[in-house]
């Protein structure tokens, strides 16, 4: 049997979708920008350049790994969850809330706390569409997105109010002292140690999925939740406890970037982050290994389209419409099919059509 | 009070009816928010460069059966993951529409008009309301193609055997959603006389959980409609009377849309 994913298509139709990703960026850079060799060699090459702009793509990496491993968690159970940028954000006030508020904190303890916080925020978050779902059947891909907005506006008030650093002339909360700041690397990129627990945290769930019990029943879960329940796993824990164990990651995504580069919670930095994060997963198909290099395409795209409109004069941020074009096409069943019958043609080579 | 709940209530029933379609059709339609920002700023732009407001009118609803073309196109013929393409579409409209006033006026925020739609008028608004609601019941009711939409949404196959295309009943009924979030749309932007990006503030995604917790019949859609109308104007009165902060008002809305879906969830299972 040939083995496909209910949601995601093969990897072939992912390259597909890539390559048309790149032929529009191109063909709106030639739109719309007022300098167009300039700016194709600045979207193609910029990322490279000097040492600030990959610090600053190795950032923005280490951050979607950390959303795009979130909603891989979600989706490798079945569940969805768009609450990506709320979770963030608010595991970011709860960072900033211990490190600025709570006394006596050394830098070990801070971190310590600090993270615990921020995933315990995203993750009660993420948990409550959980809990909706198994007690009344309520969607969970509605009711995490309508909670997550709903608490963005609530964060916002905090950060223009109540926790408003008054010397600032940024909607910001106060900074954080420096001994809770993560180590840094490429100054004056934002790249810092945070990296590495991103890659700590494929590592760990990829352990917890392929080498425990509990990551097989989810596993099981996500396949055939039917067949699940019949086998006597308790299901409605495989909704609750993926959309905690998301929200914490996304939860530890705000926290990293407070700890690690704005060093207090910024009024709406999650923008770029949160629905990333699912454009990551999706081209991740349910892999999280895959997570890695799916992260770093976009990065990639990120950090080169937004050279290409410093240096080249490029109206707008190409980003948004290149992860609005993914979700466009990433999923798309056609696509996949006919791209697999392109890959077909070459029977013999190994690669392009493995899941 | 009770007039201002009614002129808040046009455009969101108007998107409403119009996603009962795609509902009925069995296509779930998240990207109503995107359709009614679209035709939010088309219409502003369209009556900026021309000076009418009927030109502004009827491109937002051009603009946004567009862009329920690509939703069609990309869910239906391309089989996307419907879902998915939707959130597409939410995201896609904004970085278009930022893009475009980039281009075209140098700004990429607030774009204000000279002159605004008077629907001030209560019962002009009612008369609206009740023609529209009315429209969706003798459509879906009495036409053939609401049979078709409804038999699309029931059982596809039934359809095919009646040598119908789903597909097309299903893409007719995207471009319909389109063309009434785009008026929706437009209602809301030139009544205001501005754009403002988000200005759709949730308005479709209120529209979806109405549909649902109007049990998908128009009549009921229209009282459910009501009551996230009512809960608006007391959350917008409430910014006079109590010390509210802004921000957290706007957190209301979704706020309530979460209770609604629950309050339905609950329903239903009795």
């Amino acid at each position: 049997m040939k083995r496909t994913n209910r949601l995601f298509g093969h990897m072939a139709g992912t390259i597909i979708t890539l390559v048309a990703v790149l032929i529009i960026s191109i063909i709106f850079l030639l739109l719309f920008s007022s300098d167009k060799s300039e700016s194709i060699y600045y979207f193609f090459a910029g990322p490279f350049l000097n040492s600030l702009s990959i610090g600053n793509m190795l950032s923005s990496f280490t951050l979607l790994v950390f959303s795009g491993l979130a909603i891989t968690v979600a989706f490798k159970a079945d569940v969805f969850n768009l609450g990506g940028e709320g979770q963030i954000y608010s595991g970011a006030i709860a960072a900033t809330a211990v490190l600025v508020y709570l006394p006596g904190l050394n830098s070990f303890s801070g971190f310590i706390l600090a993270s615990l916080a921020a995933a315990a925020a995203g993750g009660m978050m993420a948990g409550i569409s959980g809990v909706l779902k198994n007690r009344w059947n309520v969607d969970e891909l509605i009711s995490s997105f309508l909670l997550s907005n709903a608490v963005i506006h609530i964060i916002d008030y905090l950060i223009t109010g109540p926790l408003w650093d008054k010397e600032s002339y940024l909607l910001t909360t106060r900074t954080i002292d420096i001994r809770f700041q993560l180590l840094s690397f490429l100054r004056p990129s934002n790249l810092n140690s945070s990296i590495f627990g991103a890659l700590i945290a494929v590592g760990l769930i990829t352990f917890i999925f392929f080498f425990t019990k509990q990551g097989y029943e989810l596993r099981i879960c996500g396949m055939n939740r039917e067949f699940a329940h019949y086998g006597g796993l308790n299901t409605a824990f495989y909704v609750t406890a993926p959309l905690v164990l998301s929200g914490a990651l996304l939860g530890l995504a705000g926290s990293s970037a407070v700890m690690g580069i704005h060093h207090a919670t910024i009024k709406g930095f999650y923008s770029g982050i949160g629905w990333n994060g699912i454009a990551v997963a999706l081209i991740a198909g349910t892999n999280p290994l895959a997570v890695i290099p799916s992260a770093f395409i976009f990065a990639y795209l990120n950090q080169a389209s937004e050279t290409a409109m410093l240096k080249a004069d490029f109206p707008f941020e190409l980003g948004s419409l290149i992860q609005a074009i993914v979700f466009l096409l990433i999923s798309s069943k056609i696509i996949s099919d006919k791209a697999n019958g392109i890959f077909a043609l070459f029977p013999k080579k190994k690669g392009g059509i493995v899941d | 009070m009770i007039s201002k709940t009614i002129i808040f209530m046009v455009p969101l029933l108007i998107a409403a009816l119009g996603g009962l379609f795609t509902e009925l059709a069995g296509v779930l339609n998240i990207a109503l928010e995107g359709m009614i920002l679209s035709g939010a700023y088309a219409a502003v732009i369209a009556t900026e460069l021309s000076g009418s407001l009927t030109v502004g009118i009827i491109a937002g609803m051009s603009a946004s059966m567009l862009i329920a073309l690509l939703f069609a196109f990309t869910s239906l013929h391309l089989k996307g993951n419907i879902f998915v393409t939707g959130l597409a579409i939410n995201l896609l409209v904004p970085s278009l529409t930022a893009m475009f006033s980039k281009s075209l006026f140098g700004t990429r925020g607030v774009i204000r008009l000279e002159e605004t739609l008077g629907i001030h008028n209560a019962l002009f608004s009612l008369l609206l309301l009740l023609s529209f609601t009315l429209l969706a019941v003798i459509v879906l009711k009495y036409t053939a193609f609401g049979l078709h939409v409804k038999a699309a949404g029931i059982n596809s196959a039934f359809l095919a055997s009646r040598a119908i295309k789903p597909i097309k009943v299903q893409t007719i009924a995207i471009v319909i959603s389109g063309a009434a979030c785009g008026l929706a749309g437009a209602l809301i932007s030139l009544r205001l006389g501005v754009y403002i990006p988000g200005i759709s503030a949730g308005k479709g995604w209120i529209a979806l959980v109405a549909i649902y917790l109007g049990n998908k019949k128009p009549v009921p859609i229209l009282i459910a409609c009501f009551l996230f109308a009512l809960a608006e104007t007391f959350s917008d009165t409430a910014q006079g009377l109590i010390e509210i902060p802004a921000t957290v008002i706007l957190s209301f809305p979704y706020f309530i849309t979460i209770l609604g879906l629950v309050l339905y969830s609950i329903f239903r299972k009795k």
